[in-house]
């Protein structure tokens, strides 16, 4: 896993890091994920699920929580 | 929307519903927010209560009772199924009807009721008052409460805020999926339970007819960080044998902690209520009225707290004793009843419910049920008995 210092350099050297990822398809925006996050790190506002990724541990509690498999832990390009 | 309150309950579920009709019934000013655009919807629910429970905070109403149900049936993979009769007489509710009536008879009885306001934060300053931030459409607003109910479900932020962080260990929450589906050929009067880890691991199935040919046909199962499939796929293999000429008409999923309740439900004025305070059954993880009697004694302490000046978390902790006397004893044996059931292979449970399978219901009593187990798997016995004497 990569640290959190890699988020915030340049574009092209930013390196791919490991985020928890919400396949919006998937997600019913039911909540059970919510309940079981340490760090408090995932939101819902209705038909939004946000993901703090700063504060978000990398746990993968919420993974099994998930009753349609909407979230699952990828290597994406830190913003 | 005024300034200040006396008592404002966060989420429009059957527990924030109840406590703020309390609350306002006692004459204390009352606001009551859900963040949905929709009190009700989406359903996250099977809809089963018991009947003389839930006509105790509401006078029965068809509007709402989609079945009235006689005889449980609990099976096992294989097909064998023993048919009782229920603890007390069932019904399915329609919950986006029950729910909104519900928060109509906490308007009529004069709480403010307000949808799409969400909570965003909440602190109690100095002077004794809580400040809770919240969004009301759109729009950043601030309210004052002499007392805050968080009412706010499974997903609750209120009860982090208050610092009761109640984080469920993975094996002690249920991850639920549900289709309400049409055309099924079931007896309208009897709910169905099926158990066995194939099915449902460390949870359950149901069916829970709710007339018209319509059922709820779901399961819950423990959240296993080594699952291989999810909830719903648990639930497309559970229909499959069993309803191949039915139609999916919703799908309903969600999370249910079964931990018991939290340790505290109550902070610096501050009540926690319903699944935002773990208050669903930890064995069958039913909630609905469990969370409608803890929003009424809520409300019924924050009423006596607010007549005496003292909000503070060692006032409120009145609610906590009343809690404990009415289901403390019941929720520590389910727990543990649950603890040891889940230790039981499938072939055991299986082989137990289909020897009393061959059993004359009618004739069955306690010690016939306690045989079988004995016979099986008298481990199980051996464990949840001392739950059921003295104690
Ligand atoms: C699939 C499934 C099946 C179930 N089957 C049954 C059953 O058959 N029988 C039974 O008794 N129980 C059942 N339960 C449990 C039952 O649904 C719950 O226990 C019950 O709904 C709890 O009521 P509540 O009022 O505490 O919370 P909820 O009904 O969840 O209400 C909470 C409300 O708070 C709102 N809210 C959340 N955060 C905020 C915020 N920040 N600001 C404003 N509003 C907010 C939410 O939008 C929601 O409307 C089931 C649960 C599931 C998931
Ligand atoms: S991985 Fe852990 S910390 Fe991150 S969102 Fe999921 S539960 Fe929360
Ligand atoms: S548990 Fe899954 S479906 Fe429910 S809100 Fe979280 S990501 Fe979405």
């Amino acid at each position: 896993m990569l640290e959190r210092s890699a988020v915030g350099s340049t574009r092209q050297d930013v390196p791919l890091q490991r985020i928890i990822a919400v396949d919006y398809d998937h997600c019913s925006y039911c909540g059970a994920c919510v309940a079981v996050c340490p760090p408090d790190s995932i939101t819902l506002h209705d038909a939004t699920l946000i993901i703090d990724h700063d504060t978000c541990t990398r746990c993968k509690r919420c993974i099994p929580a998930c009753p349609t498999g909407a979230l699952s832990l990828t290597m994406e390009q830190a913003a | 929307m005024r300034r200040e309150y006396d008592v404002l309950v966060i989420g429009a579920g059957p527990a924030g519903s109840i406590a703020a009709r309390t609350a306002a019934q006692a004459g204390m000013s009352t606001l009551l927010i859900e963040k949905r655009q929709e009190i009700g919807s989406p359903v996250r629910c099977a809809e089963a209560v018991g009947r003389e429970t839930v006509e105790t905070f509401i006078p029965l109403n068809p509007k709402w009772i989609a079945a009235e149900i006689d005889m449980f049936s609990v099976s096992n993979p294989q097909g064998d199924c023993v048919v009782l009769p229920p603890i007390e007489k069932t019904l399915v509710l329609e919950r986006k009807i029950f729910d909104r009536e519900l928060a109509h008879s906490a308007a009529d009885a004069g709480a403010e009721v307000v949808v799409k306001a969400r909570a965003a934060g909440l602190c109690r300053e100095p002077n004794g008052l809580v400040n809770v931030k919240l969004v009301v459409q759109g729009e950043p607003r601030e309210v004052w409460a002499r007392v805050v109910i968080g009412a706010d479900g499974t997903e609750s932020q209120s009860t982090r805020w208050a610092g009761l962080k109640p984080i469920p260990q993975m094996k002690n929450y249920y991850v639920a999926a549900q289709y309400l589906m049409t055309n099924v050929d079931v007896d309208p009067r009897i709910c169905q339970y099926h158990v066995g880890w194939s099915l449902a691991p460390g949870g359950y199935g149901w069916v829970f007819p709710k007339g018209d040919r319509q059922a709820n046909v779901g399961l819950v199962i423990w959240a296993d960080p080594g699952a291989t499939k999810t909830a719903l796929q648990y639930l497309d293999d559970f229909i499959a044998p069993r309803f191949p000429n039915s139609s999916i008409l919703a799908q309903v999923v969600g999370g249910i902690p079964v931990t018991n309740v939290l340790p505290q439900m109550v902070a610096d004025g501050y009540m926690a209520v319903g699944d935002a305070a773990h208050q669903s059954d930890p064995l069958t993880a039913g909630g609905i009225t469990n969370g409608m009697q803890g929003g009424t004694f809520a409300a019924q302490v924050a009423v006596d707290a607010i007549r005496h000046g003292d909000t503070s978390a060692s006032y409120l902790r009145k609610y906590e004793h009343m809690w404990d006397a009415a289901f403390g004893r019941s929720y520590r044996r389910l727990f543990r009843i649950r603890q040891a059931v889940i230790k039981v292979p499938e072939e055991k449970i299986s082989q137990m419910i289909g020897q009393a399978a061959r059993l004359d219901t009618r004739k069955m009593s306690l010690k016939d049920i306690l045989a079988i187990v004995v016979r099986v798997q008298p481990q199980l016995l051996l464990e949840i008995a001392p739950y059921f004497v003295g104690q």
